[in-house]
Formats: structure tokens, C-alpha cells, sequence
């Protein structure tokens, strides 16, 4: 992420193997990049301990 | 009138869209009042606001939402969750939504925002207070007659409808029901349109088939390439396959593939599907190099994937007569020249990938109307309402000896031109 602060690519995990293009620095949109909200839809979210967990103001 | 000189403009996007509009407002000899408000964004709101964590800890977060200009209605654009969501980044996407929607023909302005974060490091429970909480934050500063947010990076019809939900619930009861076209791209069983989930696509599409029949040309075994097979370039080679038209390269970020003879769009979609939307793999087709792609024999490029894949580098290798811009800022300035000198046409960004607003216009309209329209009649009327921006475009090309791109700017801002003209300025 260091290296593509300015980028989506920063976030995106085709970033390894994208063959799209090789100057990743400004990429503000792509049809490509891996949501991370919808894939979270699909994962067990560990939210039991919630409930549990009163406001802590540190 | 003398302009004041303008502060050096940062690099990126901003300055992007800030030349694109300085040359199209040179070209039109834009009323230099006119250009001095258009030039600036009307609203910057920036909020932090803070959100319980899962495990008890509060995190402070720094939201924006950038309202660039309100003189066609109300503000329109997206919200976006990711770590890159400055006031620069949101001030030149919302001036590029005020392009996008004057062009389209609507009654929108535009506008963009989003939060700073790095969604993957937030649970979902976590993200839908943060949503939940930012909404609140921005309070009466959205609204259905204000500013309509829609999904963009990392957001999607589950964050539309947590917006709508916490929106709504700031409203006595009596109010609330007015309020669903707070947010466009919501769930359809929350108050969104059908077909919204193909809408780019299918302007894509449109625009095409617009393109050739202007120029007499039948889309029946012309073969195309389309760089990205995520929404927008799977629903463009959907609709042009129904045509008769010839699937003949794809490139995606896992590789690029190639078969002369064709390939099956619903194949390769399923193949996606069962491989993490990777096209890799394919068996209907041989992969081959990456920079070769581009100079695929064909008649048609779709680059729907990102920005600046065009350029001076490989304009000369492409063999297509007609490029469809599905993505945003696919051709960068020095391949359009070249493209151009070559006779090959392009249909601009802001028109071809326009279905997208134009989908969410549909559904924000039967929100506010209490109606819900058949898949059909969505198609139907996006038809019509393309038609009319791209005979536009081609008119004013004609008529003025431009290129498409400068075309579609020109009506843009001459539209904006024309509402302060005819309007004048308060008080």
C-alpha cells in the first residue's frame, strides 16, 4: 500500500498478478478491482463478542 | 474580463478533468463568469465522526462529500470506501459526475464522496455503523432533492440501503416514505430498478449499435475485443453477441485470451464464475501476451477495464475502425491523436459509459414517482434516452467539424452555460 497510496490498486488483491497494466500509481477506477465489501457479505464477520463490549473510551 | 491566473493545479485526476474542460471551454468561447463558477465546486464537506468497534474501541473517521455544481438539479455521484478518498480525489470525480449528467440529459448535478478507510481491515457489523454513522454525520446535507449518493468503490446496494434506512430514520414517520430517493443503486427489494445491474453495459452496447447504424454498418460478424469482463464488459459482449457480432479477445487482470474463430460470452462468463472471475483458463480460447492485445485483428476495441491502456505505445498496432470507451479515461490525449489521424473513431467515456447514471436517473424517478417499471420498460427507456445523447454528440460533431470527445464536452458545459444564462445569478 506504501508503494500505490494514490492508487485502487493498493487495495485490490489481483494486484500480485494484474496483467493489466504496470504503472499502478493513479489508478482511480477499474472494472477489475476486487471489492472488498461484498466478498465481507460472504464471510463469517466475528462480531459475537459485540454485545459483550461495552463503549471504552481509552 | 481577465481571469485571475489560476494556483498551479495539482497532478492526477483533478488536473485531468480541469484540462478537459479548459480546452472544451477555449473551443466554446465559454462565458468567462460562467467558467469562473463551474471551475469551482459549489460545497467541500469533510466530517469525523467517530464509530464503536467490535471490540469496544472507538476509531475517529474522516469522511468527505464534494457537491460540485446544482444548476441542472440535484447533486449526483458516488461514495467511496478506500484508503485513497481525499477532497482532491472527490472534487475531481464530482466535477466529472456535472459532465456526465448535463451530458446525459438529466436533471442532475454532480458530486462524489466517500470515506478514507480500508474496508478489508473493518468487519461487516463494523462497516455498517461506520456507514450508519457518516449518514447521520451528513445529515440534511444529502437528501432525494439534494444530493442522491449511489455505490462506487467498495460500496454496494447493502451500504445504499443502510444509508436509506439510517436517512429515513431521522425523519418523523409521516416523512419517511418520501425519502427513498435518498440513494441510488439500492437492492431491488429495497426500493432499486431492475435492470440497473446491466445499465452501463447496455449503453455500451447501445452506442455501438447507434455508431453503426449511423454509419450504415451491420454489427452481424464484426469481431471485437473487450479489455475487462467484470460488469460493464460481460453485459456489453452479452448484448453484442446477441447481435451476431464475434467475441474474438478478452483481457482481464489474471491474463489475456485470444480465438479468431470466437468464443462463448456465457461460457467465459460461467468460466468466471467457477474461477473467481478470472478468465484465465478458458478453455473456448489461447492465451497469448499481454501486449499483444491491443493489436488484435478486429473491428471493434471495448476497453472497459481502467484508465490510460491506450497510448502512444500501442495506438498504431490497433486494427479497429471503432473504439467504445466502456472504462473511464481508456485513451490518453497522445493515442487520440494518432487514433484519429488513423481514421479510427472513438465514443467518449462520458457518453459510452453514461447508461450507468442514466440507470440510477430510473430509478430515483420511480421513487419519487411510487413506481416500479418492468425490466423491459427500463430497457425501453434507456434506449430512447441514449438515442438522444448520442444523435447530440453526432450532430454537434458534424456540424462543428469535432471529434466525438469534444463534442460530448461542448454540449456538457454549453447545457450548464445556458441554465446560468437563462437563470442569472442570485441576487
Amino acid at each position: 500500500m506504501e508503494h500505490y497510496a494514490k492508487s485502487l490498486c493498493s487495495t485490490c488483491i489481483n494486484i500480485s498478478f494484474c496483467v493489466l497494466t504496470t504503472n499502478k500509481s493513479f489508478i482511480h477506477s477499474c472494472s477489475e478491482y476486487y471489492h472488498v465489501l461484498s466478498t465481507a457479505m460472504d464471510r463469517k464477520i466475528q462480531t459475537e463478542n459485540y454485545e459483550q463490549n461495552p463503549l471504552v473510551l481509552k | 474580463m481577465v481571469i485571475k491566473q489560476q494556483k498551479k493545479l495539482k497532478q492526477g485526476m483533478l488536473d485531468n478533468v480541469m484540462r478537459q474542460f479548459n480546452y472544451s471551454a477555449d473551443l466554446i468561447n465559454l462565458n468567462p463568469n460562467i467558467r469562473k463558477i463551474l471551475s469551482i465546486t459549489n460545497n467541500e464537506l469533510v466530517v469525523h465522526f467517530p464509530v464503536k468497534m467490535d471490540n469496544g474501541d472507538v476509531e475517529v473517521f474522516t469522511g468527505y462529500r464534494v457537491q460540485h455544481n446544482n444548476s441542472l438539479g440535484p447533486y449526483k455521484g458516488g461514495l467511496r470506501y478506500h484508503p485513497t478518498v481525499d477532497i482532491d480525489a472527490a472534487k475531481a470525480l464530482a466535477m466529472w459526475m456535472t459532465w456526465k449528467t448535463s451530458l446525459a440529459g438529466l436533471p442532475f448535478g454532480g458530486a462524489k464522496g466517500g470515506i478514507q478507510l480500508d474496508p478489508s481491515k473493518y468487519s461487516q457489523a463494523e462497516l455498517e455503523r461506520i456507514t450508519r454513522r457518516f449518514t447521520y454525520a451528513l445529515g440534511d446535507n444529502i437528501g432525494p432533492e439534494l444530493d442522491i449518493p449511489a455505490p462506487d468503490v467498495n460500496t454496494n446496494p447493502q451500504t445504499m440501503a443502510w444509508i436509506l434506512d439510517t436517512y429515513m430514520s431521522t425523519k418523523s414517520p409521516s416523512e419517511r416514505s418520501k425519502n427513498m430517493h435518498v440513494v441510488t443503486g439500492k437492492p431491488v427489494g429495497a426500493g432499486g430498478s431492475e435492470g440497473r445491474d446491466r445499465a452501463t453495459g447496455y449503453g455500451v452496447f447501445l452506442n455501438i449499435k447507434f455508431w453503426a447504424e449511423n454509419k450504415k454498418i451491420d454489427l452481424k460478424d464484426k469481431r471485437y475485443i473487450v479489455q475487462g469482463f467484470g460488469n460493464v464488459g460481460y453485459w456489453t459482449s452479452h448484448f453484442l453477441d446477441q447481435e451476431g457480432a464475434i467475441l474474438v479477445g478478452v483481457q482481464d487482470a489474471s491474463g489475456s485470451i485470444a480465438n479468431t474463430k470466437g468464443m462463448c460470452v456465457e461460457d467465459l462468463f460461467k468460466h468466471t464464475m467457477e474461477h473467481k472471475g478470472a478468465i484465465a483458463g478458458f478453455s473456448g480460447a489461447t492465451p497469448i501476451a499481454q501486449s499483444t492485445f491491443f493489436g488484435l485483428d478486429c473491428d471493434i476495441c471495448v476497453p472497459a477495464a481502467l484508465g490510460n491502456q491506450i497510448t502512444a505505445d500501442n495506438a498504431n498496432d490497433i486494427k479497429a475502425f471503432l473504439i467504445a470507451e466502456g472504462a473511464n479515461g481508456p485513451t490518453d490525449v497522445e493515442a487520440e491523436k494518432i487514433l484519429l489521424e488513423k481514421g479510427i473513431e472513438i465514443i467518449p467515456d462520458i457518453l459510452c459509459n453514461s447508461g450507468g447514471v442514466i440507470g440510477s436517473y430510473f430509478e430515483w424517478l420511480q421513487n419519487r414517482n411510487g413506481e416500479i417499471w418492468q425490466l423491459d420498460e427500463v430497457m425501453e427507456k434507456m434506449h430512447k434516452k441514449l438515442k438522444e445523447s448520442f444523435n447530440k454528440v453526432m450532430k454537434t460533431a458534424t456540424e462543428r467539424e469535432l471529434d466525438m470527445r469534444t463534442a460530448a464536452f461542448t454540449i456538457a458545459i454549453e447545457r450548464l452555460e445556458q441554465a446560468y444564462i437563462q437563470r442569472g445569478i442570485f441576487p
